[in-house]
This record gives structure tokens, C-alpha cells and sequence, in this order.
């Protein structure tokens, strides 16, 4: 075939130059002196100490970008699994351009959805850009797309005969719902919380535009610290979001062995 | 035209999955089918000679030479696939003219030619259409047209009828015959339908379990089946295990249950470590009245008809020897005979020359 | 499915997230095209007082030139990406080992991970204290300045958004049969010769997916070209940036959010059409 050793070099080249920026990171992180060299001149926690030691840096991971993401993901899953139902299970006029509406966000540049969304409450007048309701809002309208597609594609693959045979049983729409459904598309909606928390988390392109000084997100302070000076506590607390956000997506996969819907 | 031999061909994919070791020999200008059930190594075979798979061990030659080290680009054999594998982006004519395109003819050549090949398989004037706007069995000949075009030396088709309707499988497989008769060209074709096989081969290999049963002419592995498998794969077979009496060069009296019968095939000589089976066509066999009715000597056994199964050309009997075992007899259906009655007496008429009496192999469960 | 009286449920259901639509994304452009026809006022920001300057202005030669670079680097991402995707993508769509899950996890949790860090990691290789120089100097070779111009990047949206490029790649390349490479080989095709003439083709929906999903990216990046272009490179991204909170010019911000909005949303579209024919129908005969 087109197989053969050249091709799995190129591959593996390809690889290596995706995952390089993030490997550095992770070694530099270990690295106790700030000269960035590889191999590392020792491994040390000491800039993780810096980490936890930093008001900041602390303040954005867990008080604020930890926050906003849980609560997204929550948004998220429960507003966007109540439209992929009504989507999907009920026909009423319009239905298709709804569900294209839904994706509507996806067309959008972040930066211009972030844009969109400062002015707009400066507008409005509403102290929203330096609050965390807001990032959560921000958030939540990327977010959507997601998870409404991760749970329609999830319903659709669920025969409506199910539902039916629970009915002809004796279970109400509701019970056949929660009994039948619920448990089947219980892996999409999984995922589709995974993911809503995933894109929140490591959002920088709207948080760059609504976080305020109180609501710093952590990509966004990292932002300012490489503008600023490159301390390589940013590479430990990059290092923290990789493994949080790999772990998630290790276990996800594992648990599902699902694949990214485009 | 080429010959081909392939010679003791293992490819093996674990501990527990093994190919082989297959034989055969295609000579020139001949059609040979590789016959089995899914899973018996035809298609494996298949592609270790068109070189998309490589053997563990053994050899392939083509005209006495071999064609192992020939990555499957160079090998010059004509691939029929079953799924046809027709180029969706390109049109009738560039299908069957891809190959000659790569190897640069002239322009002038290569119209000739796909015309040639389109006008053999009957699909002359389709060149502009593109392979979804065909039909199954067009596609099919558009897929033979292709190979055809670039002359090779050997023709390989892997199960080519199987995803076409039964009266077109008919049709296109007379069609098939008829073509490689015409152009002489050295064919292996893989299939697991043994009517098929029968019909258009010149010489068959029967294949179970990654190994070759039998090789050999349709009528010689009809008739005289070599292991019970073979006799089961082919045909409709009684196959009775017995015990041998006594043996001489005559024949051999055998016993099955309590009845005794006359074979005139004197059967394997020596022990057999997995038992006798004996062999009776249901066509072979004959239902008499009584006892009375004409038949020539041989073994004649009062039963009674159990089961009469009307199949339009053909009736299907299930008949219960006394003191033996059941058997099937196919009779033609409108004969002059009366046809037998539920429950009434007969005597079944069996000549010697219609009993073979087969070795089963070790380790096999009895049939 | 349940037609009738019954569907008025179903726009109950939907009707939250219609919400968070019409608030956090219709409302908010309707006030960016609104804004951008607006006079700029430097105490006011914005007065409400027609007029086309913002646009105008967009025909200057400066933001000519930032949008010229935008669609340039755009079309270079791109076309790396799909040079540097399509071996991946085949090499995913064909491998059967058991380590696919483990390449497919390696593919995408880069995309899942904050851009910046990606971007710190760039710094680190090619900053002036970074590890390429860093090697230079141990050789004796000197500095070179690896960041602050276009290849830069380039680099670090390539690497960013690879994985766009590929996901829908391979699905195109997983809707290829084999048994037609098979065929071209057997008809007497190289390697490069199934490439060209039946993969390559075969593949061109995918390749048209990525491409307008890999591009319409590309072209409103902001961190990158921050952080990895220095002043030399400015993209419409960056523009946007500094007009709504350096400059405070909402209006004049406003008409280049349009103008970046109707590029990408254009792309877009073709992208979301591309993908769902890609998956709908057949594709193959």
C-alpha cells in the first residue's frame, strides 16, 4: 500500500511538531532554574510551589476559571440537552432553522463574539464585563453548539420504538424518558458536559474581552504574564491545565471511546 | 497465456490462524475455481498471487517463475474485486483506460483499446457514464473490462457474482465462461457457490479450513469425492457412517446400523482413525413398489417413506430403512412412477457403484 | 416524533437556548453592525449620528495592508496545514492497530488546551533565550531572531489548528474503499500514482472542509500574532483588539468586526455545507 516506513516517519514528525510546544512546556515546568535548556539542568517542583504560592495565579485557576467552567458545564449540558430533546423528539415549524441557529455561534469568530459581547454591555450599561455571570454567558454561547450536536447525534441514534415499547408497557412519556433515553444518551450527555467544561476552561479569545480585573481567567493571566516576563511559573501552570484538561479528555475517551463530532 | 503454480502457500496470521499449506497448478489457458466456505483460505490465496498479501512460506510462479519479490504493481494479473472497486470520480472509459495511462500509451492506442474491451464485455457506447449510473451487473463488466484492457497474463476474480441477483448471476456467469473461452486467458476465479464452481470450471480445488481438499475436475469431485467434506460441499449427499465387513478387491460388504450393504468401492485400506463414512447420491437411489418390481442385483432394502417434499422439478423423499438409517432420495417430480404416499412400504434400490465409502479425518466431528 | 399540538413542547424546550442566543449573540452583533455606521466620539465614544467613515477609513492603505497580511498568512496556514494533515489523515483513516485511540488522543487534546500555552511553548523553542538559540549559541552560531515576523506565525497557527485539518480529512479518506487502492495497484499504479490519481481526488471534500474551517480560523487569530508577531505583524484580529480597549474607537472597531464577521461567515458556511454533504450522502457510487 501507500504504507510503508516513509509514511509512518512523516507521521510521527507531524506528531512530534504538534505535541512540541506543549512537551516543552511540561519539561521546563521541572526545569528549577528560569534558562529554559533542554534536558532540564535538574527537576524541581519549585516552580509549582510559585504557582500555588502566587495570589494571582491561584485566584484565576480555582476561584475563577474552575468556577465559571463547573458552572458552564452545567448551563451547558442542561440548556442545550433540553433543545437537542425538543430538537429531535418534537416537530414544529421552523425546527431546522432552529437547529441551524444553534450552530450559528460556531460561524462566528471568538474574538468577535467577545467583542460583540463587551460593547454590548457597556451598551447596555450593564456591569457584566468584570463579573463571573459573564464570562459564564460568554462561555456558554460557544459552548452550546457542542453540546447540542453531541446529544442530538447521541438521540438520533436511539430508535423512538424504545420509548414506545416502555409506553405499551405502562410507563408515562416522562418515565420512559427518564428510564429508556436518559440512561441511553447518558454517554452524550456525558461528553458533551466533558466538552462544554473543556472549551470554557481554556477559552482566552472572549475572556480577553469580558474578564475584568476581579475575574481574570487562567489563559488570560498567563497572557499577560508572557507579555509581561517569562516566568516559567506560567509552565507550571500551564502544566496544571494540560493534565487537567488531559485527564478529562483520557477518560472521556476511555469511558465512551468517543470521537470529536466536528 | 500463462501458467501458474502455487506451491505449498502458508500465510499465517497468529498462533491459531493459519493459511495453508496450498497447492494448486492453473495451466494455460485454463479455469480453475477455488471453492470453499467463508473463511477456508480461497480469498487469502487469492491475494497472496495478486500481492497484496505476502505468504509466510511456499512460492508462486507464473510460467515457472517465481513472483514472490514482485510488489503488486509489477505483477502484470488482471484483479476482478468483489465490491468491483470502480473509480466513482472518473468516468466509464477513464476507469477501464487507468492502466493504460499510467503506462503512457499513445492516445490513439488507448481509445482502441478501451473499445476493445468495452465491446467484450458488451458495454460499448457507456464510456461517457459514470460508474453510480450503472447498474450491479454493468459495473461488474465495466470491473472485468478494466483488467481485460491491459491483457494480463492471468485473470484473478474474487467472488464477482456474489453481489448480483440470482438470474443475473446466471447470465453474467454463462457471459464469463463464454469470454474466457473466447480469449484463452488462464482464470482462477474464488467462489462458495458450488453450482457456480461446477458450471464454469475446468478444474476445481476444493478448500476447508485453510487447506485444499480436493483438486480436481467438476465430475471427479462429484463423483468421486475424496473426504466427506467434499462430498457435502458439492451436491446433496447421503453420508452414512458404517463399519467395513470384509474388503477384497471386488468391493467391501460394510455395515451401517444393522443393514448390510454391497459397495464396489473396496474404500480406504488400513485403519482410520476417524471412522467409515459411506457415500450415497439421493439421486442414485431408487424407490421400488415392492418386492417384487424389476431392479438389477444389488442391495435392495424394504423401508418405509417417511417425507415427501414437492420442489416443483424435483421430489424430495425422507425414507426410513428398517433396521437402518434414514435416507434422501431425489426422484423427478411428474415421472411415470406413482408418487409415494406418507406412510406406505417401498424397497430402496441402491447399486454397488453408487456406494463410495470415504475416510472421515481425525479430530473431525462425524457427519 | 410527535407533529401537532405536541411540537408547541418542543419550542418550549428549545426556547432557552434560543435565549442565550438572542442575548449573547444576536442582540450583541445587531449592536456591532448598528454601531459600526456611528461617529466616533473621543468623550462620548459614540454618537448617534449616521455615517460611513468607519468603513471608509477600512480603505486606507494601512488596514489595507493589516487585511492583505491576514488573508496571506491565512492562505499559507492553510496550505501547510493540508500538506502537513493529509499524510496524518491517511495514516489514520487506514491504521488498524490498537493504538488508534491513543494517535486520536494525541491529536486532539492540543486542541482542547488553551492557545496561549501552545504559544508559550513556541516562545520557549524559538524566544531569543529559547532552545533553538540557545543550541546556536552553544555552537557558536549567534542569536537569530526566530519571532516577530509572519513565518513565526505561521508556525504557531499550523501547529495550532492541524488538528481542524485533519478530523475532516480523515473522514473523507475513511469513505474510500480500499479495495480501490488495491485496484490502481493492481492496475499497475506507484504509490504516488494512487495518491494522485484516486486518493487525492477522492479526498477533495474533506480537503475543502479543513480548508475552510482551518482558514476562517486563521484569519480572525488574535493571542498568535500578539504574542508571536510583535509589532511587524498585525492581523484583523489584533486590530479589533486595540480599537475596542486600547483605542476605545467602538465604532470604528465596530466596521472591522463586520468586515472580518462576513469574511469568516461566508467561509463558514461553505464549511458547515461541505461537512454535511460530506456525511450525508454516499459519496461513493
Amino acid at each position: 500500500m501507500t504504507r510503508g516506513p516513509a509514511l509512518g516517519l512523516i507521521v510521527a514528525a507531524v506528531y512530534l511538531f504538534l505535541l512540541a510546544p506543549l512537551v516543552i512546556v511540561v519539561i521546563v515546568s521541572f526545569d528549577p532554574t528560569d534558562a529554559f535548556r533542554i534536558p532540564p539542568s535538574g527537576l524541581s517542583l519549585r516552580w509549582y510551589r510559585a504557582f500555588f504560592a502566587s495570589d494571582t495565579f491561584v485566584r484565576a485557576f480555582f476561584r475563577v476559571s474552575l468556577v465559571v467552567a463547573l458552572l458552564v458545564s452545567a448551563l451547558a449540558t442542561l440548556v442545550g440537552g433540553l433543545a437537542a430533546v425538543g430538537l429531535v423528539r418534537y416537530a414544529f415549524r421552523g425546527r431546522t432553522l432552529v437547529e441551524a441557529a444553534f450552530l450559528a455561534p460556531i460561524v462566528v469568530p471568538e474574538i468577535l463574539l467577545g467583542a460583540a459581547l463587551f460593547l454590548f454591555w457597556s451598551y447596555l450599561r450593564i456591569k457584566w464585563t468584570a463579573t463571573l455571570a459573564g464570562l459564564a454567558l460568554g462561555h456558554l454561547l460557544i459552548a452550546l453548539p457542542y453540546v447540542v450536536r453531541t446529544i442530538t447525534a447521541g438521540l438520533h441514534g436511539i430508535e423512538p420504538a424504545l420509548e414506545e415499547a416502555a409506553m405499551s408497557l405502562g410507563a408515562s412519556r416522562a418515565q420512559a424518558f427518564r428510564k429508556v433515553t436518559l440512561p441511553l444518551i447518558a454517554s452524550s450527555v456525558l461528553s458533551g458536559a466533558v466538552f462544554a467544561f473543556i472549551i470554557s476552561f481554556s477559552d482566552i479569545n472572549i475572556a480577553l474581552f469580558v474578564a475584568g480585573a476581579d475575574t481574570v481567567t487562567l489563559p488570560v493571566h498567563i497572557f499577560s504574564q508572557i507579555a509581561w516576563q517569562a516566568d516559567p511559573t506560567i509552565a507550571a501552570a500551564s502544566t496544571l491545565q494540560i493534565l487537567a484538561i488531559g485527564v478529562l479528555l483520557g477518560a472521556v475517551q476511555r469511558a465512551f471511546r468517543l470521537r470529536v463530532a466536528m | 497465456m500463462a501458467s501458474l503454480e502455487v506451491r505449498e502457500l502458508t500465510r499465517r496470521y497468529s498462533d491459531t490462524v493459519t493459511v495453508g499449506p496450498v497447492s494448486f497448478v492453473a495451466r494455460e489457458r485454463e479455469f480453475l475455481s477455488l471453492l470453499g466456505p467463508s473463511g477456508c483460505g480461497k480469498t487469502t490465496s487469492l491475494r497472496c498471487i495478486a500481492g497484496f498479501e505476502t505468504p509466510t512460506s511456499g512460492d508462486i510462479l507464473i510460467d515457472g517463475r517465481s513472483i514472490l519479490h514482485e510488489p503488486p504493481h509489477r505483477r502484470d494479473v488482471g484483479l476482478v474485486f468483489q465490491n468491483y472497486a470502480l473509480f466513482p470520480h472518473l468516468s466509464v472509459f477513464e476507469n477501464v483506460a487507468f492502466g493504460l495511462r499510467l503506462r503512457h500509451r499513445p492516445r490513439g492506442e488507448i481509445e482502441q483499446r478501451v473499445e476493445d474491451a468495452l465491446r467484450l464485455v458488451d458495454l460499448s457506447g457507456l464510456g461517457s457514464r459514470y460508474p453510480r449510473q450503472l447498474s450491479g451487473g454493468q459495473q461488474q463488466r465495466v470491473a472485468l473490462a478494466r483488467c481485460l484492457a491491459l491483457e494480463p497474463r492471468l485473470l484473478l476474480l474474487d467472488e464477482p457474482l456474489s453481489n448480483l441477483d440470482l438470474k443475473l448471476r446466471l447470465t453474467m456467469r454463462n457471459e464469463i465462461r463464454a469470454l474466457q473461452r473466447r480469449l484463452g486467458k488462464t482464470t482462477v476465479y474464488v467462489t462458495h457457490d458450488q453450482g457456480e464452481a461446477l458450471a464454469l470450471s475446468d478444474c476445481i480445488a476444493v478448500m476447508s479450513r485453510g487447506r485444499v481438499e480436493q483438486i480436481g475436475t467438476p465430475r471427479e469431485i462429484y463423483e468421486h469425492p475424496r473426504t466427506p467434506f467434499v462430498a457435502e460441499f458439492i451436491g446433496a449427499s447421503n453420508l452414512l457412517p458404517c463399519v467395513v465387513e470384509a474388503r477384497g478387491p471386488e468391493g467391501a460388504r460394510l455395515r451401517v446400523d444393522d443393514v448390510t450393504l454391497l459397495s464396489s468401492d473396496p474404500g480406504p485400506s488400513g485403519p482410520v482413525a476417524g471412522g467409515l463414512v459411506a457415500l450415497i447420491r439421493p439421486e442414485r437411489i431408487r424407490l421400488g413398489a415392492d418386492e417384487s418390481s424389476p431392479a438389477p442385483t444389488g442391495n435392495r432394502l424394504p423401508a418405509a417413506v417417511v417425507g415427501v417434499t414437492y420442489l416443483g422439478e424435483d421430489l424430495q423423499l425422507a425414507v426410513a430403512v428398517d433396521g437402518g438409517p434414514s435416507l434422501t432420495i431425489s426422484q423427478k417430480a411428474g415421472g411415470r412412477d406413482a408418487e409415494p404416499v406418507i406412510g406406505s412400504r417401498a424397497v430402496v434400490i441402491i447399486a454397488p457403484e453408487d456406494i463410495r465409502i470415504l475416510a472421515v479425518p481425525a479430530g473431525v466431528p462425524g457427519s | 416524533m410527535t407533529p401537532g399540538s405536541r411540537g408547541l413542547l418542543g419550542v418550549v424546550f428549545v426556547l432557552p437556548g434560543l435565549l442565550v442566543l438572542i442575548v449573547a449573540l444576536l442582540g450583541p452583533l445587531a449592536l456591532i453592525a448598528g454601531i459600526s455606521l456611528m461617529t466616533y466620539s473621543p468623550t462620548k465614544i459614540w454618537l448617534p449620528v449616521f455615517t460611513g467613515a468607519n468603513y471608509a477609513r477600512l480603505a486606507d492603505a494601512y488596514y489595507l495592508g493589516v487585511t492583505w497580511t491576514t488573508v496571506k498568512i491565512g492562505l499559507v496556514t492553510t496550505g501547510v496545514c493540508a500538506v502537513l494533515g493529509w499524510p496524518v489523515a491517511y495514516f489514520l483513516a487506514r491504521v488498524r492497530s490498537r493504538w488508534l485511540g491513543l494517535y486520536m488522543f494525541l491529536l486532539v487534546t492540543p486542541l482542547m488546551v488553551s492557545s496561549v500555552i501552545r504559544i508559550f511553548g513556541w516562545l520557549v523553542i524559538l524566544g531569543r533565550q529559547g532552545l533553538v538559540n540557545a543550541t546556536l549559541r552553544g555552537l557558536g552560531l549567534g542569536t537569530v531572531e526566530l519571532l516577530g515576523h509572519a513565518p513565526a506565525v505561521v508556525v504557531g497557527l499550523v501547529e495550532l489548528l492541524l488538528p481542524f485539518m485533519v478530523l475532516p480529512l480523515m473522514a473523507a479518506i475513511e469513505r474510500v474503499p480500499e479495495s480501490l487502492e488495491e485496484a490502481a495497484r493492481n492496475l499497475g499504479a506507484t504509490s504516488w500514482q494512487v495518491f494522485r490519481r484516486v486518493l487525492l481526488p477522492l479526498s477533495v471534500p474533506g480537503l475543502v472542509s479543513g480548508s475552510l474551517l482551518v482558514y476562517s480560523v486563521a484569519i480572525s487569530a488574535l493571542v498568535t500574532p500578539a504574542l508571536m508577531g510583535g509589532r511587524k505583524v498585525r492581523m484583523l484580529g489584533n486590530l479589533v483588539y486595540d480599537e475596542v480597549l486600547t483605542s476605545m474607537n467602538w465604532p470604528f472597531a465596530s466596521s472591522l468586526a463586520v468586515v472580518l464577521l462576513c469574511i469568516t461567515g461566508a467561509v463558514m458556511v461553505g464549511y458547515l455545507r461541505t461537512m454535511q454533504r460530506l456525511t450525508a450522502r454516499g459519496g461513493m457510487a
